[in-house]
């Protein structure tokens, strides 16, 4: 650790004979049950309003048409709950507490730093890439519960977009804001604060896992941890949060695009709206190829420490 | 470089960490023996409650006398489990306090002199005061409860419905308030006993003392270390439990697909499904008590040495001392 950085680390967990590896994970365990309690609350005080004004969604054939019904119903106060707690916690308290724990100066602790523009194109581009290997990882549990397929329509009906302001509001709930404030508690803290006393392997894994975990999604456990280690090696080799934050925005930007736009070619989809394996293994070279790319690249530049 | 102001909550976190690394062989050893009878008793019990309630149709045929016999039968196994498993985390919990507060005061504490020591001299008394306790508390409740109904059931007498519904939240609201007050200010009576080796009485006294003029504090940081337990917790739990029931919900998921002419009741559905799950659900139960003993115990006991400090003087003001309780010992209060 350079001079310079010890000047900026004066929070009050850099005080001799503490360990900074725990204030990052006591501070992302506060976020979490934060954002989980307070937003679970939130949603369910909002569903309890929309019902007692219009029961009428609740009263649909079957689970799938509940289903449906809630997040058509819901969709606008699901994402601007969603919005606003991500930037209220995992943006917001994540900073109040970089600063009072870490340091003086919470930009420059979580990376903030100026990227170079071709950082951000291998890093969109190979977010884009992760996509159909996401799903690939995603679909053994389409192959053992076919069941689970019927329920696509509620993904789609959160994500659907029918209008401008859908279009607005979708954007900026499921792309913009988690690439802000998601980055910013995961590689811009924990993975920092992580790679401060272990390998940046380790800090990638256990972040990746973490990050995984954190969206409650067990079927896509293994989807999501890959994407987390994809977005802690942009961060790491890049050394700068709007590389990963980049890579985030695009990645979920393609998911929405994937649920809203019918795709005109046959060869990149199946029958079932499944991602085609040929398009599968050409995003596999494709990714292997923009992670060579990242590594060639970064190659000669000094690691760079909070 | 201005000195940043001390904060006590990371200190508690900070000490519950380092302190976790000191306690967590008593914790797994005592905690991971203690709980596996109990847990697999929980498991059995709300297994064999399920059963029960399967098979209700079939006993309740003719004569009630069965079906209410096996239904008490399941309710008592429950309540027995719930019992012994209340049991065995308060012994748990009392040892790993007492490490904590031996490694605090810089003494080598060791696993089995724990476990004597709370089991010999420390467990009757903690029973004694959690009947107490819990005795307290129920009667509180029991007390808000009939204010409640009394003041909403005469508003309705007198057909004043929005007055009954005001009078049920606003009082509602007031009985949890009082709940929650009695509950921090008794929230260090476990570790008062244990720690400083104070008798039932005095725990609360000493409880209710240290609570007294930093019952605020007290509850936030209860309830934040709370919600982080809480969500860890969860963290953990989620999966285990997801993929230990995955063809249950899986099944369930298949039924509630079915068109409502040819899908059976949800609870009769979910009752079939989660029939026979008993071993799991003790494993589950078993987890979760285990994950609880680690940190919680830690925490609450350098809470209680925290609450013990003599409070920071402000600027020409004598310091103010923590208050003294008949019959407790001193030990050195340093985490």
């Amino acid at each position: 650790m350079t001079a310079q950085t010890a000047q900026v680390l004066d929070g009050s967990w850099e005080q001799p004979g503490r360990n900074p590896l725990r204030a990052g994970i006591a501070g992302l365990l506060l976020c979490g049950a934060l954002y989980s309690t307070i937003g679970a609350i939130v949603l369910s005080i909002i569903a309890a309003i929309v019902t007692a004004h219009d029961p009428s969604w609740v009263r649909g054939t079957g689970f799938v048409d509940f289903l449906l019904g809630y997040y058509k119903k819901l969709q606008v106060p699901i994402l601007v709950v969603t919005a606003v707690m991500e930037y209220a916690v995992f943006l917001g308290l994540t900073l109040v507490l970089v600063r009072a724990w870490h340091s003086s100066r919470p930009a420059r602790y979580l990376a903030y730093t100026r990227p170079r523009a071709l950082d951000l194109v291998l890093s969109g581009l190979g977010a884009i890439t992760v996509v159909p290997l996401a799903e690939l990882l995603d679909s053994w549990s389409y192959y053992l519960f076919p069941v689970l397929r019927q329920l696509r329509g509620g993904e789609a009906a959160l994500l659907g977009i029918h209008s401008p302001g859908q279009l607005v509001l979708v954007v900026f709930a499921i792309s913009i804001t988690p690439a802000i404030c998601e980055e910013a508690i995961f590689r811009g803290w924990l993975q920092r604060t992580i790679r401060r006393r272990a390998s940046a392997v380790l800090s990638i894994v256990v972040t990746g896992v973490i990050f995984a975990l954190f969206h409650m999604s067990p079927l896509s456990v293994v989807a999501l941890a890959f994407v987390g280690f994809y977005l802690g090696f942009l961060f790491e080799r890049f050394g700068t949060l709007f590389a990963s934050m980049t890579a985030h925005c695009l990645y979920n930007l393609t998911i929405i695009g994937l649920v809203n736009i019918d795709i005109p070619w046959r060869w990149l989809t199946t029958s079932s709206g499944d991602i085609a394996l040929p398009t599968q293994l050409g995003a596999i070279l494709v990714f292997a190829l923009v992670v060579l790319a990242i590594m060639v690249t970064t190659a000669g530049r000094a690691h760079q420490d909070p | 470089m201005a000195e940043k102001k001390k904060s006590v909550f990371v200190d508690l976190l900070d000490g519950t960490f380092s302190m976790i690394s000191r306690t967590w062989l008593t914790s797994l050893l005592i905690g991971g023996v203690l709980f596996i009878p109990t847990s697999f008793l929980f498991g059995w019990a709300y297994g064999a409650f399920v059963d029960v309630m399967v098979r209700a149709g079939e006993l309740g045929r003719g004569e009630p006398g069965p079906l209410l016999a096996a239904m008490g039968m399941a309710y008592l196994w429950i309540v027995l489990a719930l019992l012994a498993q209340g049991l065995v985390y308060l012994f748990v919990r009392a040892c790993v306090t007492e490490h904590t507060a031996r490694a605090a005061r810089g003494e080598t504490a060791d696993t089995f002199d724990v476990f004597l020591s709370v089991a010999s001299q420390k467990y009757l008394k903690l029973v004694l005061q959690r009947i107490i306790q819990a005795a307290i508390l129920s009667i509180t409740l029991g007390g808000v409860t009939l204010v409640v109904s009394v003041a909403v059931g005469v508003a309705a007498a007198l057909r004043a419905e929005v007055a009954a519904v005001l009078f049920g939240v606003i009082l509602g609201l007031a009985g949890i308030a009082l709940l929650v007050w009695i509950s921090i200010r008794y929230a260090v009576t476990l570790e008062s006993m244990v720690v400083d080796g104070t008798g039932v009485e005095q725990s609360f006294d000493q409880s209710m003392a240290l609570v007294r003029y930093r019952w605020w504090r007290v509850f936030g940081w209860t309830l934040l270390f709370g919600l982080m337990v809480g969500f860890a917790s969860s963290l953990v739990a989620t999966p285990i439990v997801f993929f230990s029931t995955i063809r249950q919900f899986m099944q369930a998921l298949q039924e509630l697909m079915k068109e409502p002419s040819h899908a059976e009741s949800f609870n009769t559905m979910f009752l079939k499904l989660f029939a026979g799950l008993s071993r799991r659900l003790g494993i589950l139960q078993y987890v979760q008590s285990l994950l609880g003993v680690f940190v919680t115990p830690v925490f609450m006991t350098l809470l209680f040495l925290e609450l013990k400090k003599p409070a920071a003087p402000e600027k020409g003001e004598l310091p103010v001392t923590a208050p003294e309780t008949p019959g407790a010992s001193r030990p050195e209060a340093r985490p």
